[in-house]
């Protein structure tokens, strides 16, 4: 297993997208479905950065990164207010975009392209795991 | 920088380029916005662009409810970014071409 753990600001998205991206590559993941990935992460990640720590300054976020059975494994952890992305509500893609929530649009497409996301929240802590198949 | 507009007498096209992730789309929309506001057609070329996050969606939505219905759309779209737009279920409802 890789970590990687910044402080959850817009200036260290960059950087923890290519964690992320480099371990892909290490793994010999699938170009074909890396986009979809970082795609997610940077999604996710956004999320945190930008409603996490809404009454404070932003604390950190951790990614933990493995692989099994063809599949990668990427766990987002942060000490923020309670959030459960596998709850919200997915937009209606049917409505024009400016009556849709902001916020939704990102979490409907990570639903979308990973395989599968599962969230805990546990000693205060948002523990979002998503796995996809990279073979 | 990640776009860069031209103005003619009936539209003004704003081309982008590479990845347009949260960051970029964050610091073009406000001059997006800002130039189509009395424009009678807008388009947005990407044509350079590989990879969009949900940020630019939002832009397309912004600028396509900032405009006159049918004023604006989108050309020389790579299949990677279409996938996202479809996903988004946006491809049958903003004008792509």
């Amino acid at each position: 297993m890789e970590k990687f753990k910044k402080r959850a600001v817009f200036e260290h998205l960059e950087e923890m997208l290519e964690f992320v991206r480099s371990y892909l590559i290490k793994k010999e993941a699938d170009k074909s479905i890396i986009p979809d990935i970082i795609l997610s992460v940077e999604e996710l990640l956004v999320n945190v950065i930008s409603y996490a720590f809404p009454e404070k300054d932003n604390g950190d976020v951790e990614i933990k990164c493995s692989f099994k059975n063809g599949s990668v494994i990427l766990t987002f952890i942060d000490g923020g207010i309670e959030f459960d992305v596998t709850a919200a509500a997915n937009p209606d893609t049917t409505q024009p975009m400016h009556e849709r929530k902001i916020g939704g649009m990102g979490i409907y497409l990570v639903r979308n392209v990973v395989d599968e996301m599962i969230y805990e929240r546990r000693a205060g802590k948002n523990i979002l795991t998503i796995k996809k198949k990279i073979k | 920088m990640s776009v860069s507009f031209e103005r003619n007498e009936e539209k003004v096209i704003f081309t982008f380029d590479g990845r347009m992730d949260t960051i970029k789309c964050m610091a073009a929309e406000k001059d997006v916005i800002e130039n189509i506001k009395d424009e009678d057609k807008v388009v947005f070329d990407l044509k350079a662009v590989d990879y969009i996050a949900s940020s630019f969606l939002r832009l397309c939505g912004r600028a396509s409810n900032t405009v006159q219905p049918g004023a604006f759309t989108i050309i020389n779209v790579t299949p990677p970014v279409k996938k996202v737009f479809k996903i988004a279920g946006l491809a049958d409802r903003l004008n792509i071409k």
